[in-house]
């Protein structure tokens, strides 16, 4: 049974998106990032961000990171690709790619006017 | 906000003190101090307490003529209330020894903190924001927040982008100059560090995006100087002299 994920997309009401967490793919808490294994940082109102963790050199958490990354993708969540040095770049990503180290989900479409 | 409350058989006074031990003395009727029940028990300062139990609560034992308001609790857990509308009192016990308190009080070291320094996060998906946004922005930029408050970024338009936690608004500069507001947030129960994550990506990735969604407001400084009355800026001495001589 995959975990599932919860998190809030749209503004109003009580919706919220459920993201399947794949099996092969490890969330985890506040422990830094293993040696090369990528990570999702799904923006979530209970936990800040929800990490899910995959091993860019096992083909199968490849893809099913890429699973994860358009369940993501199609619920409204868009990624921002973390750069190497720390620095979020300045590109949307539009697809996976499996040589990112982090990529953070922001539910763009709870962003508005104050 | 906590009250310690010095009595005396024909009055007393009060002194509230904050967690930094910030003093401030506060003067009221005597005869309300003296007839409340809840000022009963004995206490000299919060710096140096000493409390022995007895049945009716904690006595100093020093200072068996001083007391302090109404707990169940003794020793180092005894609760101090507010000393809000009740507040009575008061003349302070003697000229040399106030003075002696204030002299022992400036003793003690004194903790400054900038009054813009990032809070210590308490809720677990604030610590959780703090740290991506650690990753996002770098150590250097980290550290900048953490005592000033807030992170700059610079847009792709050459303008720079001020941006505060929460429900803050985020200042526009140019030149040297503050431009505009803008109001953007991100609804929900979400950390406050995580509307920061959000305004920083945004202004990166597509700065005309994050304005079109904004509220946009002009400066509050400027609005603020408009109204300031020139007669303001005169010092009070020579007002008070201008008074005296009307």
């Amino acid at each position: 049974m995959s975990a599932v994920l919860e998190a809030k997309v749209i503004e109003f009401g009580s919706l919220k998106a459920k993201i399947e967490i794949p099996d092969d793919l490890r969330v985890v808490g506040d422990e830094p990032v293993p040696e090369g294994c990528g990570m999702f940082r799904i923006m979530t109102a209970k936990d800040g961000d929800k990490r899910v963790v995959w091993n860019s050199t096992s083909l199968t958490e490849i893809s099913a990171a890429r699973r994860m990354f358009m369940d993501c993708v199609r619920e409204g969540l868009v990624p921002y690709r973390v750069g190497t040095d720390g620095k979020a770049t300045t590109k949307i990503m539009d697809e996976f790619d499996p040589a990112a180290e982090e990529v953070i989900f922001l539910p763009v479409r709870l962003v508005r006017g104050g | 906000m906590a009250s310690i409350c010095y009595n005396y058989p024909s009055n007393s006074y009060a002194v509230s003190t904050n967690s930094l031990c910030e003093l401030i003395i506060q003067y009221a009727d005597v005869t309300s101090a003296t007839s409340n029940s809840s000022y009963r028990k004995y206490v000299p300062s919060l710096a140096s307490i000493i409390y022995k139990k007895s049945d009716w609560g904690c006595e100093h034992e020093k200072y068996p003529n001083l007391w302090y308001e109404d707990s169940d609790t003794c020793g180092t857990d005894c609760h101090w209330r507010t000393w809000g509308s009740s507040a009575a009192p008061v003349v302070a016990p003697s000229a040399s020894d106030r003075l002696r308190e204030m002299i022992r009080l400036r003793q003690t070291p004194v903790i400054v903190v900038r009054r813009n320094a990032v809070k210590q996060a308490e809720r677990e998906n604030e610590l959780r924001a703090r740290s991506t946004l650690r990753r996002v922005i770098g150590e250097d930029q980290y550290r900048r927040f953490m005592k000033n408050g807030f992170i700059v970024v610079r847009g792709q338009s050459g303008k720079t982008y001020q941006i505060f936690p929460g429900y803050n608004k985020t200042v526009v500069w140019e030149n040297g100059k503050k431009i505009e507001e803008l109001c953007v947030v991100l609804s929900g129960d979400f950390p406050p560090t995580d509307s920061m994550i959000m305004r920083y990506l945004m202004i990166l990735n597509d700065e005309n995006d994050f304005r079109q969604r904004a509220n946009v407001f002009r400066p509050y400084t400027s609005s603020v100087a408009a109204r300031i009355d020139p007669n303001r800026s005169v010092p009070l001495p020579e007002l008070f002299r201008k008074m005296k001589a009307a």
